[in-house]
């Protein structure tokens, strides 16, 4: 049992450190959390299933649509709402904060509303990415196609870390993060990076959606689980740190898991909080967490 | 100042688009022309909107049905709509400004039971009759308020015809999984309770699950050492679809050595097999309707409207709806008036031949006050994926014995 | 038009009704050291903000080599030839001094059309200029001392080979022998061709350094003149200018 769940536990810590990894960044570049970040994992879901299923898509053209849809979706959420929250960057920066919360929730809120009326409030099963039977993993069964959505869930995690640690584009996006106006004195295009860095993070939730659309059906409100666990993940990591979201997502995969088992299950969801509040105790900026939050 | 303008405007933008999306057509003044019937149900999430969908489109089927043929009483009946989503906050609010604000005199729709619960209180206080749609606990017929009627599912019956099912299929053991719910604890606490007085000879265990998690890995595994002969689930779409395909998935049920029977009733709704593949052959479920019911003239012609209108066959919901409205209708007819008080007076004398059969109300204090108590239910099994529920095999008729003869292993 | 940089009539503040610059009128000769002098407040840093686009003017014009440049933003302004060293916070605090070093080259050479062995070239050759860094090219930048980070930020400026480089309160907060040494890299980088306008509070630092002086009082220039002018009798001049016992 116990082996059984740190693997089942593992397995939902990489879909949450795929999640959380987009929001952490967004975190890090702007300073603002996204609280339509659920609803970019749900568009990824709903484009993968409504591709295959309503215009015969294969699944291979209908994956990587989800993840552009995503990306595109948070390109133009960045340059048509995100904006003005750096716009501007020498004069004050009243209300930047209100503004970025209540315009990323407003949003949620929009495109909840959008999906449900456009393809109502059913739930759609996606479709596997590989059929056939399963294999016994420490005690449980693991279909081939969730190895395969494990497989590119972790490829894109890793390259994405791997990527912000040893590119140019990771450079600059980590410079924007540690200081704004340096990099933009130092010649980094902050606007540019601030649209690359949602539409990264758009496509990477979009991903997790569709990976997990065969588990978890979208419906329009689907994005709300997700985006919890990742608020959680984010502060638990270290608000910014992108080594953190992944630390953090498959941290809470497995104390979520082994809280279900030896206390209760029904209180899996405080376990993450309870972890939370300890990990604060000890370190007050989450575990990866280096940088002051701007008062 | 620039840059707060074009925030103000950017967020003036977004809000409004969400509220436009949001907002169902805002209703006018009171008229006195004009029968208005509250609508409280869900629209949007946290609860089911499935269910709220169901819901809203047989009342709007029939009030349209009885307007084309003249309305109630001279008046035309007017539904005014309003979304609770499904929480206890929402059921509060919406029906006090249905009450206070459209001055509505009777409110129907509601689709789950912690809304019922919220409501009680509001009917009470203004005396304004609400006929719930779909309130499954107890706590709503034993806080004996006269305004609040049930034509729906209740606690005990379903948990009754659930027993009785354990009990015919000589079951050992047991495992029951229910929602987080108002419904889900009354359901649980009943089950308990019935499976000690009448199968004691059946090991039972049971958990409540949170209807917002994703994934209930730990629990099918914890299932799989109990191996139980029967898991009956009691969770609503989606967590209950994520349930029984996980089930499916670890090989713990439908199998040869542990049946699953689905009381939620969530086997009818419209995406259930865009939901579930495998895990629904073999299933038993609990329904409270089947197309195979031998239904009244009424309850046909509802059907046929529902399916030319919708494409769609009508679900248990919107047939609980139907009873909803019309009970309410002929409660109007009888009082020949529109008024909460006299409607009230009606309403609690009720005998009328709705879609599924003859409605009345209980008078006795307690679990069954002001219920339906007869409300049919039918017990049936999917012998394949993507099955319709004609074609399912029916065990217990709506009016009949349970007959578990058809029954095949999965 | 032989004026690098220009600016014309500028005015510019942070809120909409405080004008911290007022119709201002200032020019950088192509190759020569420029001096900002004035009291706090008189909006030195402000100029250099408006120049690089940090601040948008709200009248007048900026000409960088004869075009007009007014509210580009700090990117474009980069790949131009521009260059700032800002009084405080121009690190990349959780990256090397090597990444600090590379990352803005790095993020300007498709623009510029510089080769890599061009960028390897130029960080060698500050290596061997600023021999502190190199011993230390491993660390973390916010594991450098105040010094140490000013001279890691001339480093940077240097391996721009930048056309025009605005330098702001250079020595702030430096041990005066410190000080010296940033104000010979000045030289020095003013020595490779880079026209410099400087802004300090050291005044007689300024006019060290500086061929021309403006002196700058409550967002206009209240004088002006060649630095040779002000060495004579600084203390007499500057009092008179600024209005204070300096």
């Amino acid at each position: 049992m116990l082996s059984s769940m740190l693997v089942s536990g593992l397995i939902t810590g990489t879909f949450y450190a795929l999640m959380a990894l987009g929001l952490t960044m967004i975190f890090g570049v702007l300073r603002i959390v996204n609280f339509a970040h659920g609803e970019f994992y749900m568009i990824g879901g709903f484009a993968y299933v409504l591709l295959y299923h309503s215009l015969g898509v294969p699944i291979v053209a209908a994956l990587p649509a989800a993840v552009v849809a995503g990306a595109a979706l948070g390109w133009v959420v960045e340059r048509l709402l995100i904006r003005p929250v750096y716009a501007e960057m020498g004069a004050r920066q009243q209300g930047r904060d209100e503004y970025a919360i209540i315009v990323t929730f407003a949003l949620s809120i929009l495109l909840i509303a959008a999906m449900t009326k456009i393809v109502g409030p059913w739930s759609l099963q996606g479709p596997r990415l590989i059929d056939g039977p399963p294999l016994l993993i420490a005690g449980i069964r693991v279909s081939p196609h969730q190895l395969a959505a494990l497989g590119i869930a972790l490829f894109f995690l890793l390259g994405t870390l791997y990527l912000l640690n040893y590119s140019l584009w990771g450079r600059q996006i980590r410079a924007v993060a540690q200081n704004r106006s340096a990099a933009a004195v130092m010649g980094v295009d902050v606007g540019k990076v601030s649209t690359i860095v949602f539409a990264t993070a758009g496509g990477l939730a979009a991903l997790a959606g569709a990976l997990l659309s065969n588990m978890i059906s979208p419906s329009p409100d689907v994005g709300a689980f997700p985006a919890i666990k990742s608020y959680v993940i984010i502060v638990l990591g270290g608000l910014g740190s992108p080594l953190g979201a992944l630390i953090g997502g498959l941290l809470l995969g497995v104390i979520e898991n082994l809280g279900a088992i030896y206390i209760s299950f029904s209180y899996r969801d405080t376990y993450g909080l309870v972890l939370l509040v300890v990990i604060l105790l000890v370190r007050p900026n989450g575990l990866f967490g280096e940088m002051r939050r701007e008062v | 100042m620039l840059s707060r303008l074009s925030r103000l405007k950017r967020l003036a933008f977004t809000s409004a688009m969400a509220l436009a999306i949001f907002a169902n057509a805002p209703n006018g003044a009171h008229s006195q022309e004009t029968f208005d019937i509250g609508v409280s149900t869900i629209l949007t999430p946290p609860g089911s909107v499935i269910q709220g969908i169901q819901v809203r489109q047989a009342l709007e089927l029939i009030a349209d049905w009885q307007n084309e043929q003249g309305g109630v009483l001279g008046k035309k009946i007017k539904l005014v709509v309003a979304d609770d989503q499904g929480t206890t906050e929402g059921g509060r609010t919406v029906a006090e400004r249905l009450i206070t604000r459209d001055k509505v005199s009777v409110i129907t729709g509601q689709a789950s039971s912690n809304v019922v619960l919220a409501s009680l209180e509001v009917a009470k206080k203004y005396g304004v009759p609400v006929v719930n749609v779909n309130g499954w606990a107890s706590g709503i017929r034993t806080a004996g308020v006269p305004q609040v009627f049930s034509p729906g599912p209740y606690t005990t019956r379903v948990i009754t015809a659930t027993v009785d099912t354990l009990i015919a299929l000589g079951s050992k053991k047991v495992f029951g999984a229910f929602d987080n719910t108002d419904a889900g604890f009354s359901l649980e606490k009943e089950m308990s309770k019935q499976l000690k007085e009448r199968a004691p000879q059946i090991q039972y265990k049971s958990v409540i699950l949170d209807r917002a998690a994703k994934d209930y890995l730990p629990v099918v595994l914890q299932i799989q050492a109990e191996k139980p002969d029967v898991v009956v689930s009691e969770l609503i779409a989606p967590a209950g679809y994520i349930l029984m395909n996980q089930l499916y998935d670890q090989g713990v049920a439908p199998t040869k050595d542990t049946m699953f029977f689905e009381m939620g009733g969530m086997t009818d709704n419209p995406d259930f097999w865009k939901n579930i593949r495998g895990a629904g052959k073999g299933a038993l479920a609990f329904g409270h309707y089947h197309p195979k019911f031998d239904l009244p003239a009424i309850g046909v012609e509802f059907r046929k409207r529902f399916v030319e209108r919708y494409k769609v066959e009508p679900g248990r919901l919107s047939f609980q709806a139907a009873d909803a409205l019309f009970v309410i209708l002929d409660a109007a007819k009888r009082a020949n008036s529109t008024e909460s008080a006299a409607l009230t007076e009606a309403l609690a004398k009720t005998d009328y031949l709705g879609t599924r059969g003859q409605i009345t109300f209980d008078k006795t204090p307690g679990p069954t006050f002001n219920q339906w108590v007869e409300v049919p239910y039918a017990i049936f099994q999917f012998t394949a994926v993507d099955q319709k529920l004609d074609d399912t095999t029916l065990l217990k008729q709506s009016n009949g014995p349970l007959d578990l003869k058809g029954i095949v292993a999965p | 038009m032989s004026a690098i940089l220009q600016l014309e009539n500028v005015t510019a503040g942070y809120s909409a009704d405080i004008d911290i610059l007022r119709g201002l009128n200032l020019k950088v000769e192509r190759g020569s050291v420029t001096g900002l002098i004035g009291l706090n407040g008189a909006g030195k840093s402000t100029v250099m903000k408006s120049v690089f686009g940090f601040l948008r003017p709200r009248i007048g014009h900026v000409f960088y080599n004869g075009r007009e440049i007014t509210a580009s933003s700090p990117h474009d302004l980069a790949a131009k030839g521009l260059w700032l060293i800002p009084q405080d916070g121009g690190l990349f605090d959780h990256m090397s001094v090597e990444t600090n070093l590379r990352l803005p080259i790095e993020t300007r050479r498709a623009a510029a059309g510089i080769s890599r062995a061009e960028i390897d070239r130029r960080v060698g050759d500050v290596m061997q200029q600023f021999p502190i860094l190199r011993e230390k090219r491993r660390q973390l930048a916010t594991r450098l001392s105040g010094g140490q980070r000013k001279l890691l930020e001339f480093a940077i400026a240097h391996v721009q080979r930048p056309t025009l480089c605005l330098i702001d309160e250079p020595s702030i907060g430096l041990a005066p022998k410190v000080a010296e040494e940033v104000f010979a890299h000045i030289s020095t980088l003013a020595k490779t061709g880079t026209s410099i306008l400087l802004v300090d509070h050291n005044i007689r630092k300024v006019i060290e350094v500086a061929s021309y002086v403006y002196v700058l009082t409550l967002g206009t220039v209240s004088a002006e003149g060649e630095s040779s002018a002000f060495r004579t009798d600084l203390h007499g001049q500057v009092k008179e200018w600024l209005g204070i016992n300096y």
